[in-house]
């Protein structure tokens, strides 16, 4: 630190200069937003300005955007996007680069349509890009179109909301009926606060289980089951009983919901651990614990004794936010993700658990 | 740093310049060219993508469908 300010007292404004450039060059992703407006500003001198803040404005919205979705779950969204204007390509050029797609971009009255055709044309690469070629083709619209439609939400771009459903997510529709109903899973999914932290974040992980393995049927059915599951889990009334745990070759997880007041009256966390007992025994990988209101203790707790009883290892901090209920209420809710500790000699009963 | 991707895009200004060098500014704007995916005609107004498909250059209209089979499914989709 003092070396930095000798330096600065020796070199003065051009060393404080140089460091401002330097921080701005270091973290350009972060002041693309700034940007943007300054080149908005110059919108109006010249083409190549007005070029410069479209540019600027939909790289910056999508990708402030992208880092908030990798922040939450790492690399569901990995890349940045990079919006290259191509001024002068030739036909002999264009010919030879095989893959090369120009996508038309209008001037600023165009802006809703022009954010959704660079969203729609980012997502297939830039949304769960190890996962994609293993979902099936509705399935991967829909994640896109709820990640647009999140993205367009998060900048409030009521305009472009609108032409995505109606110029969009509408006549998609119409020529493939089960999107509907896939979109309408997903939606629920992001409205209860599932889609990125279990979903996208499970699909994630199908990509990076399967590896390299050529793209099957049985890849896609998996993934649509899981989807599915998801649903019965996201549309349980409370104090229903459902099927709780997924076992796909490759998605294997418990989904516990800590909340059921006869099963805590009567034994207190203890059903919870023994169900991640016998979810060990059975050699799924993973469980959520999930819980609300004044039940979030309860679930912290479940996570902690289980982890201290060697069950499995809490990963990351608890998730706290806040989400709609299946009865249209916003509620505080807990997310725990606990990856499970599963050993080949381990009987499926375990034995019976004594809670501390 | 984060990976980038690239998405390469034409500005509405620089679309008759483009077109130009590519050739087939005056078949477009005779109406002569379609869409590689619906195969409806493709003027300056309705056109949505460009892209090299064997030894030609062909494009989509700018209907949010005909783009995005060209930018998911890739231009492999739309040969021939």
């Amino acid at each position: 630190m003092d070396d930095v300010l000798g330096w600065l007292a020796q070199y003065g404004g051009w060393g404080f200069l140089i460091i401002v450039l330097l921080i701005f060059a270091l973290c350009y992703e972060k002041f693309e937003k700034p940007v943007a407006k300054v080149y908005d500003l110059l919108s109006q001198v010249s083409t190549r300005w007005r070029r410069r803040a479209i540019k600027t404005e939909i790289q910056s919205n999508i990708n402030s955007f992208s880092r908030s979705i990798d922040k939450e779950v790492p690399n569901t969204m990995p890349y940045n996007m990079e919006l290259k204007f191509v001024t002068d390509v030739e036909r002999a050029e264009l010919l030879k680069t095989k893959n090369m797609i120009l996508v038309r971009i209008r001037d600023r009255k165009h802006d809703d349509k022009n954010i959704v055709h660079a969203m729609l044309a980012f997502c297939p690469v830039g949304v769960l890009p190890t996962s994609r070629i293993y979902l099936d083709d509705c399935l991967g619209d829909a994640i896109d179109f709820t990640v647009t439609r999140k993205l367009l939400s998060a900048t409030q771009h009521q305009s472009a909301i609108t032409y995505l459903h109606r110029e969009v997510i509408e006549p998609a529709i119409k020529e493939k009926p089960d999107l509907d109903n896939i979109c309408r899973i997903l939606d629920r999914f992001d409205d209860q606060g599932l889609f990125t932290k279990v979903v996208l974040r499970e699909l994630r992980d199908f990509g990076a289980k399967v590896g390299s393995r050529y793209p099957t049927e049985t890849h896609k059915s998996e993934t649509r089951q899981f989807v599915e599951y998801m649903d019965v889990i996201a549309k349980r009334q409370p104090g229903e009983k459902c099927e709780t745990s997924f076992n796909g070759n490759c998605i294997s997880m418990i989904f516990l919901m800590v909340g059921t007041a006869d099963k805590l009256a009567t034994k207190g966390i203890t059903g919870y651990l023994q169900a991640i007992q016998w979810a060990r025994g059975r050699g799924l990988g993973r469980v959520y614990i999930a819980a609300r209101d004044s039940l979030i203790s309860e679930a912290e707790r479940t996570a902690y004794l289980a982890q201290k009883r060697g069950l499995g290892k809490i990963v990351g901090k608890p998730k706290i936010y806040e989400a709609t209920d299946i009865r249209g209420l916003r509620r505080k809710n807990v997310l725990i993700e606990m990856q499970l500790i599963t050993s080949p000699f381990a009987p499926p009963e375990q034995g019976k658990l004594i809670e501390d | 740093m984060r990976k980038r991707v690239e998405i390469k895009a034409i500005y509405d200004q620089d679309l008759e310049q483009v077109l130009m060098n590519l050739g087939i500014l005056d078949k477009l704007i005779a109406g002569e060219i379609n869409c590689a995916v619906c195969d409806c005609s493709v003027g300056l107004d309705n056109l949505g993508s460009i892209f090299p498909s064997g030894n030609d250059i062909r494009v989509s209209c700018d209907s949010d469908k005909c783009i995005r089979i060209v930018t998911t499914k890739g231009v492999a989709s739309c040969n021939g």
